[in-house]
């Protein structure tokens, strides 16, 4: 049964110390926007130049974006596909604990189900990837699928840590985007209003 | 010392507003609050979607016998009886979860609206957050 995965931080947000494991950089937060503009250009009427790194800044981290969407949809849809698995492994032991045969109807091809009935059998298969199944005994094959259920639950709490940090990055960025432009607007406007 | 922030593309000439590093703690969390809400929002209807099935389902099986339960990727038989059982059990847990959801969906949409009229009486027009 997965937890609620990753809201701690979606919710609660991050300290100012918080450093992403992950390395996502943290986009800074402008104090004082006239300081900053003419920390980086000659002619503060002219944020061009601010506007672009900004720009780009906001374009990697959009990417990032991209990726880690996938990323989280892969894992939500890994977690309950082990669960499949280890529920049916658990059948299995259960049936063969109690000394029953299990009488199944399995999937031959798409639409052709055909029966099948496991008599008294210890061992499970599972398929490992890359062409590869091994065999195992139904405790084994139970702790394995536990570890990879634990890996992929991991995996998807650490995909929200790092959305939700980024996603932060992001709207830092927005808004510094939208602050430097009306500077811009602002003076401009003001060196205009002087002549 | 003046800065001033739009979301949007507002008329720069009104705007006299100071953004804090608390103001873009709030904008930030908001932003990812709404995102938040839109994932619970799905998964809420998703399992109650589930939760619709299977209690047909239990209607179906009530007449049964035997049942073919899916485990995993095959049907296995199982009598009625069990069938119906774990089909409870299923619907449970469904219940479970759509309830933690749902709770924390709350939460979070108090905190929104909190949050959204905070930075709307301090920010008014330049400020979009819809």
């Amino acid at each position: 049964m997965s937890k609620t995965t990753g809201s701690g931080y979606l919710s609660q947000g991050f300290d100012d110390s918080y450093v992403n494991p992950r390395g996502i950089p943290r986009a800074i937060f402008i104090d004082n926007v006239e300081q900053y503009v003419s920390s980086k250009v000659e002619d503060i009427t002219n944020v061009e130049p601010i506007q672009r790194v900004l720009q780009d800044q906001h374009s990697k981290y959009a990417m990032m974006e991209v990726r880690l969407v996938n990323n989280r949809q892969n894992l939500k849809q890994k977690v309950p596909e082990i669960e499949k698995t280890l529920k049916a492994v658990r059948l299995l032991k259960e049936k063969y604990e109690a000394d029953e045969t299990v009488k199944t109807h399995y999937q031959l091809s798409d639409n052709i189900y055909v029966k099948a009935e496991l008599k008294k059998n210890d061992k499970v298969a599972l398929w490992l990837g890359a062409n590869v199944m091994v065999e195992y005994s139904f405790d084994e094959a139970i702790k394995l699928l536990e570890s990879s259920l634990e890996s992929a639950t991991n995996g998807l709490e650490q995909t929200y840590e790092d959305y939700a940090f980024l996603k932060d990055q992001k709207t830092t960025t927005e808004v510094n985007m939208s602050r430097v432009h009306n500077f811009g607007v602002k003076k401009r406007q003001e060196l205009k209003n002087k002549k | 010392m003046s800065h001033r922030m739009t979301k949007a593309n507002l008329n720069p000439s009104e705007i006299e507003i100071d953004v804090t590093w608390e103001d873009q703690q709030k904008i930030n969390t908001f932003g990812r609050l709404a995102n938040r809400v839109v994932e619970l929002e799905e998964e809420i209807a998703k399992a109650k979607e589930d939760k619709n099935k299977l209690t047909d389902a239990l209607e179906e099986i009530i007449l049964s016998d035997d049942v073919k339960y899916l485990v995993g990727e095959v049907f296995v038989d199982v009598e009625g009886d069990d069938a119906e059982k774990m089909l409870e059990d299923e619907k449970l847990n469904l219940d479970k979860q759509v309830s933690i959801k749902e709770a924390e969906l709350k939460k979070i949409q108090d905190t929104s609206k909190q949050l959204k009229a905070a930075l709307y009486l301090k920010f008014g027009k330049n400020i979009n957050l819809d």
